[in-house]
């Protein structure tokens, strides 16, 4: 039975947005940004492709059974925030991609600073940050695929298998595949997601009873600081603001600014973007936090699992598999796009420049494709041994992106920057934020907030003060 | 014209800041852990407004943007 939904589901969302996609994709554009032609709905659904990942589904779930509700407002309301940042960099990188044709996040930084070391730099932090939130799409693939077949597929193998099938899929159809099975995908989950939570709500005796009954248990889930004082202020503060300055940093995402059709599609776009998270984030956080009344003692990263063992607990076998397979292909979407944005990255920001040689489209695709392979086993290697949670690891690949926006802002909002201030602000900011991750550094200097907050500050004194404006007048 | 572009860009940025700062309002407020509607905490109900809010003004915020583009344009 669940091979047979995981077969079907698979057919209906992948192999389905296939057709059509070779013959169309004869030209960088088509391949690596659909033709720069997406409408309001596809491009809203495959920017919020990137939400419906092994962070959301798994991450989100964990995270509210081990700190409670206050996970909910901090990343709903954190990622409606993000959608500021959208029109602070994503209307002007729109407008610039079409002046110019830009297809990766570092042709407009070298285009617009002069600074091939800078282009270097920026590119290498995306894919060296982009792997371990790229790795945890693996990771909670594998964790479904072996519950959902009770453990007849093995973690390890699970994360060979699903990596496999990306990697597959990503070298046959590009850009307007992965759109398409974006779209279908976000509505599929939405609809599974709700129908979920309702199922398991009312198995507890409904949602209002069931969360007096967690709050009997433990009160301290329902505390805006969560449980052990998760988040005292300094936290809330750092971790509200960060999605504004990471999420467009994500490279699949600010690839996705290239692809509107018009600017209109992409302000409309950003709207859903800062609206859905409202709805579509309870979710998992509602399910994660009554999951203390059926499985109460779980601890650390074992919490991750909550959302499968609460589906199996409390619905018919077929359904939570659907969920789950449907899940699963959520994370293979995100992955897919993640793929192909390091594939596009690794050929048109290194391959090209330091070869100095201009390929033909096919030696460009087949040259994008070696990157996919090597970049899905590098994502499967980290899968294999994951060094931390879901969420700590979501974590500090949202930081070490994060860092890139001061630049990002400089360049297409403040007339530019130095490229000597640009490498400054990047490279002491992730020397900075290693330090503090491996404990370098004392976190005590940090005061409680969160690391990315300071060094997003130094690193926007430092594009500020090498702006060509202000380096003349000195 | 220059100078009401910028005005009205002062204008954005502080109601931007200022749905920002009421993300930070439990700095002020001691909200309770005590359920309320449909069992949620009283203050995610809180915070829920404070999205639509935001959600609001972003709304305005393109519908303006978008009409002085295509003024500028024109």
């Amino acid at each position: 039975m669940i091979y047979l939904i995981l077969l079907l589901y698979i057919g209906f969302t992948f192999w389905g947005s296939l057709i059509g996609a070779g013959p169309q994709g004869r030209d960088p554009e088509t391949y690596f940004l659909a033709n720069r032609n997406l409408k309001t709905l596809s491009l809203f659904f495959t920017i919020l492709a990137t939400n419906f990942s092994a962070f959301y589904f798994l991450g989100f779930a964990g995270e509210a059974y081990r700190i409670g509700y206050t996970h909910y407002t901090i990343m709903a309301l954190g990622t409606g925030l993000a959608s500021i940042s959208f029109y602070l960099i994503g209307s002007k990188v729109w407008r610039l991609g079409q002046q110019k044709g830009y297809i990766t996040p570092a042709e407009l930084i070298y285009d617009q600073s002069g600074s091939r070391w800078l282009s270097y730099l920026y590119g290498g932090v995306m894919i060296l940050f982009t792997l371990p939130y790229l790795s945890l799409q693996i990771v909670g693939g594998g964790y479904l695929l072996e519950s959902i077949t009770n453990g007849q597929i093995p973690y390890t193998i699970a994360v060979f298998l699903l990596t496999l099938f990306t990697i597959a899929y990503v070298l046959i159809g590009g850009m307007q595949s992965v759109a398409r099975t974006d779209l279908k995908q976000g509505i599929l989950m939405i609809l599974f997601m709700l129908i979920a939570t309702v199922l398991i709500s009312y198995q507890l005796g409904g949602l209002g009873e069931a969360n007096r009954a967690v709050f009997t248990l433990q009160p301290e889930l329902f505390r805006i600081e969560g449980k052990g004082a998760a988040y005292p202020p300094q936290r809330w503060f750092s971790i509200m603001l960060i999605w504004m300055f990471c999420v467009p940093m994500f490279p699949q995402l600010f690839m996705r600014f290239y692809i509107a059709k018009d600017e209109r599609h992409l302000m409309k776009s950003t709207f859903l973007y800062a609206a859905i998270p409202i709805i579509i984030s309870l979710f998992p956080v509602i399910i994660g936090v009554l999951g203390h009344l059926s499985f109460p003692d779980l601890q650390g990263k074992a919490a991750d699992q909550i959302l499968p063992m609460m589906l199996l607990e409390h619905s018919h076998e077929w359904f939570a598999a659907l969920v789950m397979v449907g899940a699963i292909a959520a994370f293979m979407s995100t992955l897919d796009s993640q793929l192909l944005a390091l594939g596009t990255i690794i050929t048109r920001d290194f391959y090209i420049p330091i070869s100095g040689h201009q390929p033909s489209f096919e030696q460009e695709v087949r040259i994008g494709r070696i990157g996919v392979i090597f970049f899905a086993l590098i994502g499967l290697l980290i899968a294999l041994r994951p060094f931390d949670t879901i969420f700590d690891m979501g974590k500090l690949a949202f930081a070490g992106l994060a860092i890139l926006f001061p630049l990002s802002l400089a360049i297409v909002r403040w007339g530019g920057v130095r490229p000597a201030f640009g490498i400054a602000s990047i490279v002491i900011g992730e020397v900075l934020l290693l330090a503090f991750y491996y404990d370098w550094l004392p976190k005590a200097w940090l005061l409680g907030f969160e690391a990315y907050l300071p060094i997003l500050l130094l690193g926007f004194v430092l594009v500020w003060m090498g702006r060509p404006s202000s380096v003349k007048k000195t | 014209m220059t100078q009401l572009k910028h005005r009205r860009g002062a204008l954005w940025a502080l109601l931007f800041t200022l749905i920002f700062l009421l993300s930070q309002s439990n700095l002020l407020i001691d909200y309770t852990a005590q359920p309320g509607l449909l069992g949620f905490p009283n203050w995610l109900w809180i915070y829920g407004l404070i999205h639509a809010a935001l959600l609001l003004v972003l709304w305005v915020f393109i519908k303006q943007y978008w009409e002085q583009e295509n003024s500028d344009d024109a």
